[in-house]
């Protein structure tokens, strides 16, 4: 076990080192000076003097050779300087840890939302399969899944703050804040969920074990926290995985109705203003962050079933 | 000596209904099983064997429609709501099934698997229950290491001897054997054939068993029951059967015994969707007439012999 674990983190380093390397670069590449839009940043007023940008130009090394670049960079990450924002002259690790916050709690919160949703839901829908229960939750999931995440956002806050006022509709004071924000997110993140848990349940109750367990005189409840429940718990875990990575990539939109500080919005607006260390510095750090949840997915893989555990010792 | 029965099956009607239409798999069959004896029934796949086994214990689908009459120690049991079913279920009538790769959890340890039927049937300590589970293993002789080993950690025959030892967990009165031996090879059939007579003998149970290899039936068998399209044939004993046994089909069944490499019984198991007017082995049939045709062949019994054919009295 320890073996396997110490494998899969080690495993990670190449992959870390490929991520920062496309994400510097995407940068590197994408057109436009950045000495120049450093310049404009700093100095408004300056016009365009020769001088001043050749400063800046040797100031960010920029006529050095790509590698060299890349190396004082990747450098920099090993100590933890990403470099400052062109932007607000902020570091760009205050700038992320700020946000990253505002981001995992939202994310989680989603995450939390649509485990609760898609394994209640799921349960019932495989339970009273083909009942008029199970066909209306399929019709709202096939609903909910055509319904983008902002109309659906705009309608909750429409619903629950404008009208009942029973949560603010913007910004973020207290944990209840994210409760709106989590729901939206975990709403649209739930209906594969929900498919995922019915199938799977449906497709375990055909099996053999099932049988026996029936033959073995447990009730039909027992049945289904003791022998189905582990057996599914694999895809969910899979799909929670997907889900998590999405949610943490895919909640700007989220984040920009509810005004939540999070790292998706600072992202796109840092791309649309050229500021390239803060650029660079996220995209590391999504990639980084997606690595670790697949590594702790991969884990908990080799705490739940015993085959895989045995797979991936055979292995090595 | 008059034998005690323990199973009686009367005028048994199985019949599926699917969205194309009615699949009768079971049509007006009669049998009993005696105390302590083997029943075996054969036929080719596909003839509704595994049905009937299944329907006793009330495992079919939802789609299955049930008609008929099932005592169980003289008392019936297809009246039963489903709790109180579930209690003979898990504690006087076992079933072991074909494929015990699938049939026991792959996620959980097979001693556990074991101790919870215990626990499922009996009011007793976790502890007490592992010491049950362990005894078990030893009985199908698997040594007492392997009470923590995962089902994909051992072998077909292996696997089959924890599915066993579930099954024998409370101490079954009858145990229902669904084609135990078909997913083995050969030295491990017998292997478990010889582990299940063993069991048998020592805890005086009733066996049910389905199969569709003679060879088996012929080691086993106390009486047997031959099924075709959802009829049963014949039921003989096991003596009188392979001397000569009456109904056509089981003749044709002992013939492919005999020369198996050459001979093969012409023609193929009828849809069971199709409504036979006649009787449902006339079409490949040797010894058909016109008659068979037209008439459906009724059970005639003498003795312990049944079979259900128009041409043949059993004498």
């Amino acid at each position: 076990m320890k073996k396997i674990i110490i494998n899969r983190v080690l495993m990670i380093l190449p992959t870390v080192i490929t991520i920062a390397f496309l994400a510097f670069s995407i940068m590197y590449f994408s057109p436009g000076n950045p000495a120049e839009i450093l310049m404009r940043y700093r100095n408004p007023e300056g016009g365009t003097d020769p001088a001043a940008l050749a400063h800046y130009e040797e100031m960010l090394g920029i006529n050095d050779p790509f590698l060299t670049q890349f190396e004082n960079w990747g450098a920099g990450i090993l100590t933890g300087d990403f470099g400052e924002s062109f932007k607000t002259g902020n570091p760009v690790t205050e700038e992320f840890f700020y946000r990253i916050g505002y981001t995992l709690m939202l994310s989680f919160t989603g995450l939390a939302f649509s485990l609760v949703i898609g394994i209640t839901l799921g349960f019932l829908s495989a339970e009273f399969k083909d009942s008029w229960l199970d066909n209306l939750l399929r019709f709202t999931q096939s609903l909910k899944m055509s319904i983008p995440s902002f109309w659906l956002a705009l309608f909750f806050i429409y619903i629950f703050s404008t009208q009942l006022r029973w949560f603010s509709a913007f910004g973020y004071n207290s944990p209840k804040d994210l409760i709106l924000p989590g729901l939206v997110l975990g709403l649209s993140n739930s209906s594969r969920m929900v498919r995922l848990v019915r199938t799977c349940i449906l497709e375990e109750k055909g099996s053999g074990y099932v049988y026996t367990a029936r033959v073995k005189g447990l009730s039909e409840i027992q049945i289904f926290f003791k022998h189905i429940l582990k057996n599914i718990t694999l895809p969910i875990i899979t799909l929670t995985g997907v889900s998590l990575v999405s949610m943490i990539g895919g909640s700007l939109i989220i984040e920009n109705i509810f005004g939540l500080p999070g790292i998706g919005t600072y992202l796109v607006s840092a791309i649309v203003a050229k500021d390239y260390p803060v650029s660079m510095g996220f995209l590391f750090a999504y990639g980084v962050i997606i690595v670790f949840i697949n590594l702790f997915i991969d884990i908990v893989y080799q705490f739940v079933d015993p085959r895989v555990r045995d797979c991936a010792n055979a292995e090595i | 000596m008059k034998k005690e029965k323990l199973l009686e099956v009367e005028q048994l009607n199985i019949k599926f209904t699917t969205s194309i239409g009615d699949v009768n798999v079971s049509d007006n069959i009669n049998f009993t099983l005696n105390k302590g004896e083997t029943f075996c029934i054969v036929g080719e796949s596909g003839c509704g064997k595994s049905v009937v086994a299944l329907s006793l214990t009330r495992l079919l689908p939802e789609n299955a429609v049930i008609n008929g009459s099932v005592k169980f120690e003289g008392f019936t049991i297809s009246d039963l709501d489903d709790k109180e079913f579930a209690k003979i279920r898990g504690q006087k009538i076992a079933t072991i099934f074909e494929q015990p790769m699938s049939c026991i959890n792959p996620v959980m340890r097979i001693g556990e698997q074991i101790a919870e039927t215990y626990r499922a049937n009996f009011k007793c300590s976790k502890k007490e229950a592992k010491l049950q589970a362990l005894k078990k293993l030893e009985e199908v002789k698997l040594p007492a290491n392997r009470y923590n080993a995962y089902p994909h950690e051992l072998s077909g025959g292996m696997q089959q001897r924890v599915m066993i030892a579930i099954a024998l967990a409370c101490n079954p009165q009858l145990l229902i054997a669904d084609e135990p031996t078909t997913s083995l090879d050969v030295t491990v059939q017998y292997q478990i054939l010889e582990l299940l007579q063993e069991l048998k003998e020592k805890y005086h149970m009733t066996i049910l068993m389905i199969t569709h290899d003679m060879g088996v039936v012929h080691d086993m068998a106390d009486r047997i029951g031959v099924m075709y399209a959802g009829n049963m044939m014949e039921i003989a004993e096991r003596d009188a059967f392979f001397k000569q046994p009456l109904h056509p089909y089981a003749q044709e069944l002992l013939n492919v015994v005999k020369d198996p490499c050459h001979y093969t019984i012409p023609g193929t198991v009828p849809n069971l969707m199709e409504i036979f007017s006649g009787c449902p082995f006339e079409p490949r049939c040797q010894k058909a007439t016109e008659m068979c045709k037209t008439y459906k062949p009724e059970n005639s019994v003498r003795d312990e012999r049944m079979v259900r054919c128009l041409n043949v009295i059993p004498n």
